[in-house]
């Protein structure tokens, strides 16, 4: 089934076409929930309430963009939503200024080419800031806004998360690491996050 | 060796390969989820759908009786207050056809008549 008929299946309450969505699109999507919330359980809680609102909010969607970028913005706001219930940023990043050790015990148990683990040791602060610039695209403007911090404080997490990360990799002694810096990024415009509304 | 590859892009590469399948209690848990919000969806509407009949219904029946009730009101408000037709007369009214309309018997208890007459 093509991913338009199945998003039409799905607008249509089909349970098998939602089931199939869910198929396609979870093993990806279970991953960047890991990537904000370290639990399994509370990376299943979130992915659950995610596509939730994917399939009861699909008819939001009007085919604009890809749509597994649409339910990955879906996906990123609640884990951020999770992370929030528990934490306040604003707060936290003040506390994760502070350089924590990580024992090399710790490191020895990763295995060199699972790096994205490493992410995982960096602090709560760095991790959603490198999360949400590196490997979701969005821009400092938009990370502030959602975090609830200004931009110079995304910036600033964003350069320590990756010096962070220079120096866990070339601790686990990986390979070509001395091939890579921490280089600055340039901010660009760009249009505001997909704003999901839910009926009660 | 200068460092020429930016750190960002390693960890963009290996996210883009991670899948990690969640376990088939998770898709228990939503599709349980989503029967809920259907019932609870049917429900709502079918309950919506009752108010607004019980609203029409009952339009349905009061609307004529107030129709009936105000109309006969309005009826017998005139029989207690018949319309009064006033007549504005002009010079021309005094006419001899118009006189004659104007000659009172003389049997008639009026003491006296005014008549105004608009220059």
């Amino acid at each position: 089934m093509s991913e338009k008929d199945l998003i039409n299946a799905c607008r249509l309450r089909e349970r098998r076409a939602q089931q199939a969505l869910y198929d396609r699109f979870a093993p990806n999507m279970f991953g960047v929930c890991k990537r904000y919330v370290k639990t399994q359980e509370d990376a299943e809680d979130v992915l659950i309430e995610a596509f939730f609102k994917v399939l009861t909010n699909i008819e939001q969607y009007k085919g604009e963009g890809s749509f597994e970028g649409w339910i990955r913005r879906i996906v990123v706001n609640e884990s951020l939503m999770a992370l929030r219930k528990r934490v306040n940023f604003s707060q936290m990043l003040e506390l994760s200024e502070v350089d924590i050790p990580v024992t090399t015990s710790a490191l020895q148990d990763l295995v060199a080419r699972d790096i994205l683990n490493l992410i995982d040791i960096l602090p709560i602060g760095y991790r959603t800031v490198f999360n949400l610039y590196v490997l979701e695209g969005y821009k400092h403007r938009e990370i502030a806004q959602i975090m609830g911090i200004s931009i110079n404080t995304s910036k600033s997490q964003l350069i320590l998360a990756k010096k962070r990360l220079k120096t866990l990799l070339e601790q686990i002694r990986y390979p070509g690491i001395e091939l890579f810096d921490v280089g600055e990024e340039e901010e660009e415009e760009v249009e505001a996050p997909v704003k999901i509304t839910t009926k009660p | 060796m200068t460092p020429n590859r930016d750190l960002s892009e390693l960890f963009r590469q290996q996210a883009s390969k991670v899948q990690e399948r969640p376990g088939p209690s998770v898709w228990r848990r939503l599709s349980r989820r989503l029967d809920t919000h259907e019932r609870w969806n049917k429900v709502a509407l079918r309950i919506s759908t009752q108010v607004v009949l019980f609203f029409l219904l009952l339009l349905a029946i009061v609307g004529p009786v107030l129709i009936g009730v105000s109309i006969e009101e309005q009826r017998r408000a005139d029989l207690r207050n018949p319309p009064v037709i006033l007549q504005v007369l002009s010079p021309q009214d005094t006419l001899p056809e118009m006189r004659r309309f104007l000659t009172l018997p003389s049997e008639a208890s009026v003491d006296t008549i005014h008549i105004q007459i608009e220059n």
